[in-house]
């Protein structure tokens, strides 16, 4: 968070020196503007075509009835009609979805912020220790690690190899309706590196003066967890809490590879209603809409954290004033 | 004041984020092979334009081929691919081939991209879909002479051919032989009856004991209760005019045994059903040895083999007052409508079925071929498991019932209905109950078939 902002302030101290040298060649100053645009083309394109583009054609398609085979047709707003009046997945898909999200959040940030502080200390190696913690998250979202997820909540998985060691009896984790979506929600917040890795910087950002003043005074750990360490982590924790929640809402892979949105739909979060409604009923004009109502709902969602960070995030630059 | 812009911002962020998912489905799928054709559908166009009005023979022409299937079919048909080019020079193939998960998600996202394959493989659930959207062209000329025509009427929507049946299955089981000559069984046979299949379980499960299980829980694949409403003389489970015909006492009837049968330990139990995948090597409930038996497409003969060899047996669908079996074109070869080269792929199609050579090439990996011509000149040349497969058939052929296309619309029904059992199964929900929801789905469908 704090790195892009001190590049700007080095590039603001760097531009007068620049463009004294280059007072003579910037004679023709329309060219400039035009010269940054070109330099921004590669991705000015990609989020014209790629991003923007399909955005609006989404919401076209979300007033269609679309089923990929055929030319859309015009519906109007019949889709959003029924996604709020007669269609009940929706209602179910949306709980299942809410619990995820309300469980993974705070889960897997507290999770974070703990190995964060664990690895935030002099220890030799700590590199290698970062590094190997990170690692899961590198390959987080890929197949290959909902695959092995699979496997080891499956029946004859790994964690029933080490119940059985104490003589627990285990059963299939992902295929009880019961626990599905838990296993879920474990291996969501087993994927908590890119979370940790933010926590690492805020943690390293807060001055060592702040702890060394408060345990002269005789500040427990505890308390300087509570009193330094919370408080001027706070814009990070909200950072990292929005990012999250986003990413949340969003889980897909996960629930599609692991259980499939099953056993009984016990994981069929809402992407995953999404993803058949367009993939396996063709239903792409109703899908479309499934997705900007969740577009709509994470713009709730987040603008409610923010709304809600002014009683809890602290700005050391705006004096402590909250 | 800052605050509210900053809030502002970061909802504008946010719904980036989820636009670009809402997004996803236009570029995410097409893209493995594709990308590049995706993105100039006019230059290959005109391409072919310029290249097509003499439709010549000598003119090189490169045909996009498409089929899901096992490895064993992947292997045959690159070679057999390979075979046609070197008999025609100037075709070439661009072969996109997958596993059956996701085949038919890719297949419509290229449809609407415009760029699907010249030859698609075709499943019977999707024939009149596609047919009705006009996607597939008429291919009506192609030399079936050798091919029966109960079996090319499938492939035919109002008298004429679209798809192409490539090879035919029987439905029927399979079952552990080594486990039952083990235990003193009496085997299951072609022409078991309900009564035999029940005396089967209690007697199989008697000996197995707790750990193990009699028959996988298929309860929930709509196969398993299309059998057995045809063996109770119920007819299909849709109408001729393709609406919905469940009868509902047959079917509580069906649920509450299965149900029952799951209680006893004789069906595999939930969970364990759930996690259950048709021929994979571990998860298979069958091949891993959880249970003894379950339904089977004569097709699938070959690869059950390979997995096990010499391990297992076959016996039809149990027998009512009718046979439950059918016998299913197991695949197609359509050919794309807006395909720049339709008679080239015909073509290539003729060949496919009628040629002696390539069916050696072949063999079985298709089902059973259609041309009775070449499966004449296949049989002496037969593995044990192929003859396991064709006996397999010509056993169930007798007492086989009419094999009938979903209607048009009802392509994914069967996902829902799944989803509908598996609530019994848990014991989230009774036969009746589920039997409404079941209807409500229904009303659904037919709905959105008639929209």
């Amino acid at each position: 968070m704090a790195k892009p902002a001190a590049n700007a302030a080095d590039r603001a101290r760097s531009v007068p020196a620049l463009s004294d040298k280059r007072i003579n060649i910037r004679t023709r100053r329309w060219e400039s503007p035009i010269a940054g645009y070109l330099f921004l083309s590669p991705w000015l394109l990609g989020f014209l075509l790629l991003t923007l583009g399909p955005i609006c054609m989404s919401f076209y398609y979300s007033l269609t009835d679309y089923s990929l085979l055929a030319a859309p047709n015009w519906v109007g707003w019949d889709n959003y009609h029924r996604i709020f009046m007669s269609d009940d997945t929706f209602p179910k898909t949306l709980k299942i979805t809410f619990v995820f999200v309300l469980l993974t959040v705070p889960l897997r940030l507290i999770f974070a912020l703990l190995i964060a502080m664990m690895l935030n200390r002099n220890v030799k190696g700590i590199s290698f220790y970062r590094t190997m913690v990170y690692f899961p998250s590198l390959i987080g979202t890929s197949i290959a690690v909902s695959i092995l997820w699979k496997n080891i909540f499956g029946r004859n998985g790994f964690i029933n190899d080490v119940l059985g060691f104490f003589g627990i009896a285990g059963k299939s984790w992902i295929a009880d309706p019961h626990y599905s979506l838990y296993t879920l929600i474990l291996m969501m917040v087993w994927q908590f590196g890119s979370s940790m890795i933010i926590f690492l910087a805020g943690l390293k950002q807060i001055s060592r003066d702040l702890y060394e003043a408060s345990s002269v005074d005789g500040a427990s750990k505890i308390r300087q967890f509570f009193t330094i360490t919370l408080p001027l982590l706070s814009p990070i924790i909200l950072f990292n809490m929005v990012q999250t929640t986003i990413n949340s809402f969003q889980m897909f892979t996960q629930a599609f590879v692991v259980t499939n949105g099953g056993p009984v739909h016990s994981t069929y979060v809402y992407v995953m209603y999404l993803y058949e409604t367009a993939f396996t009923k063709y239903q792409m004009g109703y899908a479309s809409a499934l997705a900007w109502v969740l577009l709509v709902l994470i713009g709730l969602v987040t603008a409610l954290l923010f709304w809600s960070s002014r009683y809890w995030v602290f700005y050391e630059s705006q004096g402590g004033k909250r | 004041m800052a605050s509210i812009a900053r809030t502002w911002s970061a909802v504008l962020a946010s719904s980036m984020l989820v636009a670009a998912l809402a997004a996803c489905g236009n570029n995410n799928n097409s893209n493995d092979g594709n990308g590049a054709a995706s993105a100039s559908p006019s230059a290959s166009s005109s391409a072919s334009s310029s290249a097509s009005p003499s439709g010549a023979s000598g003119e090189p022409v490169k045909l996009t081929i498409a089929w899901w299937g096992s490895q064993e079919r992947h292997d045959a048909t690159q070679k057999a691919l390979q075979q046609y080019t070197a008999l025609h020079p100037n075709v070439t193939f661009e072969s996109q081939f997958s596993g059956w998960d996701g085949y038919f998600d890719k297949l419509a996202v290229q449809n609407s991209a415009g760029n699907a394959p010249d030859i698609i493989q075709m499943d019977a659930a999707y024939v009149n879909d596609y047919v009705g959207r006009g996607l597939l062209a008429d291919i009506g000329s192609i030399n079936t002479a050798d091919v029966d025509p109960s079996v090319l009427a499938s492939g035919q929507v109002d008298g004429k051919l679209y798809a192409m049946p490539l090879g035919v299955a029987a439905l029927g089981m399979v079952y552990d032989k080594s486990v039952v000559d083990k235990l003193g069984l009496t085997a299951p046979s072609f022409d078991w009856t309900w009564d035999d299949y029940y005396a089967f379980g209690e007697a199989a499960k008697a000996k197995l004991g707790k750990d193990k299980y009699v028959f996988e829980d298929q309860s929930a694949d709509l196969v398993d209760y299309t059998a057995y409403q045809y063996s109770m003389g119920k007819g299909y489970i849709y109408s001729e005019d393709g609406k919905f015909a469940i009868d509902k006492d047959t079917w509580i009837e069906y649920m509450t045994k299965m149900s029952e049968l799951r209680d006893k330990g004789i069906l595999t139990p939930a969970d364990l059903t759930a996690t259950d995948k048709e021929l994979d090597p571990q998860l298979d409930n069958v091949v891993n040895g959880n249970a003894i038996a379950r339904h089977l497409f004569s097709n699938q003969v070959t690869a059950i083999d390979a997995l096990k060899p010499d391990t297992y047996a076959y016996a039809a669908l149990p027998k009512g007052t009718e046979g439950g079996g059918w016998l299913k074109p197991s695949m197609f070869w359509s050919v794309n409508a807006k395909s720049s080269h339709a008679e080239e792929a015909k073509a290539f199609i003729d060949w496919f079925i009628n040629d002696t050579d390539v069916a050696q090439t072949l063999g079985l990996t298709r089902g059973t071929p259609v041309s009775s011509k070449v499966v004449e000149s296949l049989t002496p040349n037969f593995s044990e498991a192929d003859k396991k497969s064709v006996a397999f058939l010509n056993s169930v052929t007798p007492t086989a019932q009419k094999f009938i296309n979903d209607p048009q619309g009802w392509g994914s029904f069967k996902n829902d209905y799944k989803t509908i059992v598996e609530e019994i199964q848990f014991k989230q929900t009774t036969p009746e109950q589920a039997y409404e929801k079941l209807l409500k789905k229904a009303d659904e469908y037919a709905a959105a078939a008639k929209g």
